[in-house]
């Protein structure tokens, strides 16, 4: 078998099989880290609350979520919550796991960004008489972004590797169309491992790139 | 000009007591503020002048004890006969009639020298985006930085820094002015520039309280000083008793360390 | 909602299942740690070596392989060597990928953990007179590994999760047995809350300790 020559034959047909794939996998970590970002924050506001059972509650949701398997909360939404009528097609239980998931780790990446405002910002702004949720809004986030985006773009990536367990509930994402592949040709090995190159194509100038970017200017410290 | 009745003080402090851990840093503290008057507060490092102005508009909250602004209970409610503490959203109007300037300014970085004042006028008076700039205008007008507009705190010095903060401050009309060591972390020859406008500020009559170690400013410009050690008021009078005739030996100690030290920073 | 029922009635069924699929999911774990922190100390080892693009080879080793998401290596070497006749049972393949993946990670902890040495380290050792292999041995690589064991931890708490993914190759884990529990009854609601939660209490110890060992070890940092 050799290696060059198969992909000689058959990469063309491959590829328009894989690259929409891709797309759906890349498209799955983007809706995946937005509702990650969206329900993330009011958890890492829960986190830093003054009252205990609403502290309790965001670091339950953190733990359950982070200290067990993406995969296990995979099933568990999608066949699992068929018990309580709720039938959710695969693309969106998929979303809503990740997203879930990943809102876990985003509050705690909220938590470290808010923390590394400098504490005399949200004492000018309730000086002023500003609420708490103006502070937050106006103040508080606006200047967190710098230290948030780097390891929110982490996450993105991750999820976007991890979007590859989707193949298990039969989301037509990369990982899945490349199991189709191998069952018409036959060929494992070139295929899995186009795919592994596939998903490294993306993941890697991406992890480059928020590495470099990541030295951040902070300008948060000259007010 | 003589009152029948005495008028209800601007800012009336009673028994206030706040303590950290095992430190307690202000102990059954009484002040009143009258409208117009200018109070200093002078002591030594830790006395818990800072302490006791965070806690007329409770970005400290007091373990005991109340604070009254024009004559209304502020950061508690009276249920029951039992005082209360409100969570922070209730505390939000009150503090919008207290204009603070901090000793680091809090200058907010992300937005430009207008948008700085103009956002709590926008926020908390709701006003409409044009009525906020220009008011935000007027008060920088005040502190003559018309110039700096559209600059970001990080281009500025440091004078220019506070005096942005006192204009962000003034924005919100406030009835008085807590000045918490405006002047301490400023370079030397930056000090009278922020001195100036509050000097201004008082002159139009504004009702200010101003924690500082500049004595001579604090002779000129106070109506009244109050000297506060280890968390209590040990003296207050008008300057001129305090700094020429202070009765309290400790008063005595402080000022003669603080003006000897004036003199031979002087010298050198 | 009939969760709760039918929850007990079967625990007894339930529980002897997937608690063995916890031990084996515990081996799985410790097998991969093994392998993982000896590649990862071999990789970190040949990193140091001056020859020419060794030291290249091996770090766009460790960038290509974190790349690629897990479910990918599996099956590259669980299927894809099928190609070439070579047939690992599941559980060999399931530590050979998580291993090779693994060591990536350990290597960049234990990279993080050489830079962490002030500089004159290596130069005082060697000047005493340690050979090239000593200095490493007994001064650098200990200094090392201690900065590397909390970002380590984090890790063993990954590998953890990651062994649920081995599930998909057919190793003897939890998730496996899970899958096959609920073919058999169709309870997925049941089955798979009952595995979260066998996963959160192996993997809530470990996040403990390490958390433990974060305070520890950062008051006793080098000077």
């Amino acid at each position: 078998m050799n290696l060059v020559t198969l992909y000689q034959e058959h990469l063309g047909d491959w590829v328009v099989y894989l690259l929409p794939a891709l797309a759906l996998s890349i498209e799955i970590a983007i809706f995946s880290i937005l509702v990650a970002g969206l329900v993330g924050l009011p958890i890492a506001v829960m986190k830093m609350s003054r009252s205990r059972p609403l502290r309790y509650a965001a670091n339950a949701y953190i733990e359950v979520l982070r200290g067990s398997p993406a995969l296990v909360q995979l099933y568990f939404i999608y066949f699992g919550l068929t018990a309580f009528g709720i039938t959710l097609d695969a693309l969106p239980a998929a979303v809503i796991t990740f997203g879930l998931n990943g809102a876990a780790y985003m509050a705690e990446i909220y938590r470290g960004g808010l923390r590394a405002v400098d504490a005399g910002q949200s004492h000018a702004a309730y000086a002023l008489g500003m609420t708490p949720v103006q502070t937050l809004r106006y103040v508080l986030l606006p200047q967190s972004w710098r230290v948030v985006l780097p390891p929110a773009g982490s996450l993105a990536v991750a999820i976007f590797k991890d979007s590859s367990l989707a193949t298990t509930i039969a989301v037509p994402e990369l990982m899945n169309q490349a199991t189709l592949l191998v069952g018409i040709w036959y060929t494992p090995f070139a295929v899995f491992l186009l795919v592994a190159v596939m998903y490294a194509a993306v993941a890697l100038p991406a992890t480059i790139y928020i590495r470099r970017r990541d030295r951040s200017r902070s300008w948060a410290e000259t007010a | 000009m003589g009152q029948l009745l005495d008028p209800v003080p601007r800012v009336r402090v009673e028994d206030l007591t706040k303590s950290f851990g095992p430190h307690t840093v202000v102990r059954n503290v009484n002040l009143a503020v009258a409208q117009g008057e200018r109070i200093a507060i002078i002591g030594p490092s830790g006395a818990g002048k800072s302490t006791l102005l965070r806690c007329i508009n409770w970005l400290e909250r007091p373990d005991s004890g109340h604070v009254y602004l024009d004559g209304e209970l502020i950061g508690e409610s009276l249920r029951d006969g039992r005082y209360v503490a409100i969570g922070e959203r209730g505390l939000a109007p009150a503090r919008a009639r207290i204009g603070m300037v901090f000793q680091h300014f809090n200058l907010f970085p992300h937005l430009d020298v207008l948008g700085n004042v103009a956002l709590g006028p926008r926020l908390v008076l709701r006003l409409d985006k044009q009525a906020a700039q220009e008011r935000a205008q007027a008060q920088l007008e005040r502190v003559g930085l018309t110039s700096k507009l559209h600059a970001y705190p990080e281009k500025l010095s440091g004078g220019q820094r506070q005096r942005v903060a006192i204009a962000r401050a003034l924005a919100m009309e406030p009835t008085v002015m807590l000045f918490d060591e405006a002047t301490s972390s400023l370079d030397p020859e930056l000090v009278g520039e922020v001195l100036a406008v509050i000097r201004k500020l008082a002159q139009d009559g504004m009702t200010m309280l101003l924690v500082t170690h500049e004595m001579q400013f604090a002779q000129d410009v106070a109506d009244r000083v109050v000297f506060m050690d280890e968390g209590l008021i040990l003296e207050e009078g008008p300057p001129s008793t305090i700094f020429r005739s202070p009765s309290n030996p400790r008063t005595r100690a402080f000022l003669r360390a603080v003006l000897d030290r004036e003199r031979t920073s002087e010298i050198s | 909602m009939d969760f709760f029922g039918p929850l007990f009635a079967n625990l007894p069924v339930f529980l002897p299942v997937l608690l063995r699929g916890a031990g084996a999911t515990l081996v799985l774990t410790a097998l991969s740690g093994v392998v993982s922190v000896a590649g990862g100390l071999g990789l970190a080892v040949v990193r140091t070596s001056r020859l020419p693009f060794v030291s290249q080879i091996a770090t766009g080793y460790i960038e290509v392989i974190r790349a690629i998401p897990v479910l990918a290596s599996l099956f590259v070497i669980y299927f894809g060597l099928e190609e070439f006749g070579i047939n690992l049972p599941s559980l060999v393949a399931a530590v050979t990928g998580l291993g090779m993946i693994g060591s990536a990670y350990m290597a960049e902890n234990l990279r993080g953990g050489f830079a962490a040495i002030p500089k004159g380290q290596r130069e005082a050792a060697a000047s005493v007179g340690l050979s090239p292999t000593q200095v490493m041995s007994h001064v650098l690589l200990p200094q090392a590994i201690r900065v590397a064991i909390p970002p380590s931890i984090n890790y063993a708490i990954s590998l953890l999760k990651d062994t649920a993914i081995a599930s998909t190759v057919a190793a003897p884990e939890l998730l496996f047995a899970a899958k096959g529990l609920v073919s058999q009854f169709i309870l997925p609601l049941q089955v798979y809350f009952l595995t979260g939660l066998i996963y959160l209490a192996m993997s809530l110890p470990l996040a403990m300790l390490g958390r433990y060992l974060e305070r520890r070890l950062a008051a006793g940092v080098l000077q």
